[in-house]
């Protein structure tokens, strides 16, 4: 399929930087993806017009994230080798509005992706105001906001406690902007095409039991059910947004578009849709509150010490002697840990623990009655910690 | 930060070590969990606690303790 849309024509260079059109192409940028009504793809979904607002004037840092910090999703990768004209474009468009004076591109380090950056900004990198590229460590919370402007700092790659916006200068002093690498794409796409808000598409990575796992440009008319693998037994839950993301059962979640899901308040984060089918998923869950724990930057009281409370409660859960003692806890330690550290990982383990709480309910009660036979958590494990490392 | 002006408590949760004076200090706004950590209620402080405020900021041995003007 198409990445994104119909990969519509290179913007007119020539144009881009001459001063007497610059405010003015600046305005009506914005007032473009206001009208499509643009919110970031990386996860947190922040409205991008408003983002990009408050950087007019500043001449920020414009980092582009594409990390592809979650573990199971691809899109930043696949755009950057399938669809690097769209990127550029975009990028180029946000740093001439903001009059950005240094372009970084964060990646991964060691990743194929790295590689095809610098090629291409060794191609393209002339047309954009001067740009690098920063290498980042592959840890889960090493390409959030603040640690990616850390970095680009000569700091290290780890979240930030602001008291002012990054794009205020929270970290180092001087402004930045950060925008995913998808979202950039986007402007590009909404400043050719100008789709209305009901025609802007979105990259999802389909992973787990799904027809074809993934990364695919849909639409808001788009069905779950479309993922599933016909022939095969009904999926039973599907995992929306990333690790930090939400659980909902397939029963439920069969009968959503991507417009009813936004609607029922679900959020697509970074754009993860993991069916689960056959393995256990009280075992895929404690895998990945294991894995959240791990990937605290352990600076924050309430997710260095709350993570690993969590992680080790779940696994109590199973065992009928432990298991009431740690419901208890949970239902005392996921509302505090919420909203109390410098980036939001917290707050994603705490997503996930409570949607699987609740969705897998039942099964914890077969744990708890000795009559889960799906596979093991060893088996379950396999596949996330290779894709997490 | 004279009186009139609402402030409110926040915590740089990366600066925090959790010595919990705070909560002694500002019992009112500041809680500490069961590791040890403030859980702060962000509702401005009025006039009669600013003074307790101030000094859960000034005596937080981290310096993590901040009084913000509400905005």
């Amino acid at each position: 399929m198409a990445l994104l849309t119909n990969q519509p024509a290179r913007l007119n260079w020539s144009d881009l930087h001459q001063q007497p059109d610059r405010d003015h192409r600046g305005a009506r940028l914005l007032q473009a993806l206001e009208n499509a009504d643009l919110r970031g793809r990386g996860g947190a979904g922040f409205p991008t017009a408003t983002k990009i607002r408050s950087s007019l004037g500043s001449r920020p840092m414009l980092i582009v994230n594409v990390c592809d910090g979650e573990p199971l999703v691809s899109k930043d990768a696949v755009l950057v080798s399938r669809s690097p004209g769209l990127l550029i474009d975009g990028v180029a468009l946000v740093a001439a509005a903001t009059q950005a004076r240094e372009v970084v591109f964060a990646v991964h380090a060691d990743t194929p992706t790295e590689a095809a950056l610098r090629a291409l900004l060794g191609r393209e990198g002339q047309l954009l105001p001067p740009s690098r590229v920063m290498a980042v460590p592959a840890r889960y919370v090493s390409s959030e906001e603040s640690s990616l402007a850390s970095r680009a700092m000569d700091g290290e790659a780890r979240p930030r406690f602001r008291s002012v916006p990054l794009t205020h200068g929270g970290v180092g002093g001087s402004p930045v902007l950060v925008l995913n690498a998808e979202t950039c794409a986007q402007v590009a796409v909404i400043w050719s095409a100008g789709p209305p808000r009901a025609q802007l598409t979105r990259l999802i990575t389909a992973s787990g039991a799904v027809r074809r796992p993934g990364v695919l440009e849909v639409d808001d008319r788009f069905q779950l059910a479309e993922l599933a693998r016909p022939g095969f037994g009904e999926p039973q839950a599907v995992l929306l947004g990333g690790y930090g993301g939400t659980w909902l059962p397939w029963s439920t979640a069969r009968q959503h578009t991507i417009a009813s899901l936004a609607q029922s308040g679900v959020p697509l984060g970074a754009g993860l849709v993991y069916l689960i089918a056959d393995e256990c998923p009280v075992a895929v869950v404690g895998v990945i509150l294991r894995y959240l724990a791990a990937e605290s930057a352990g600076q924050c009281g309430p997710c260095m010490f709350g993570l690993p409370a969590v992680a080790t409660d779940w696994v109590q859960l199973l065992d009928p002697a432990k298991a009431a003692a740690a419901r208890q806890r949970l239902a005392r330690r996921l509302p505090v840990i919420s909203g109390r550290g410098a980036c939001r990982h917290p707050d994603g383990a705490v997503r996930q623990a409570a949607s699987a709480l609740s969705v897998f309910a039942r099964h914890i009660d077969f744990h708890l009655s000795g009559q889960c036979v799906r596979p093991s958590v060893a088996a379950a494990a396999a596949p996330f910690l290779a894709g997490a490392w | 930060m004279t009186a009139g002006r609402a402030s409110s408590v926040r915590v740089d949760p990366v600066a925090c070590t959790g010595h919990g004076l705070c909560a002694a200090w500002l019992p009112e706004r500041i809680e500490l969990d069961e590791w040890g950590y403030p859980i702060v209620d962000a509702t401005p402080v009025p006039d009669e606690l600013v003074a307790m405020a101030r000094r859960a900021a000034k005596e937080c041995p981290a310096r993590a303790v901040l009084l913000t003007r509400a905005v």
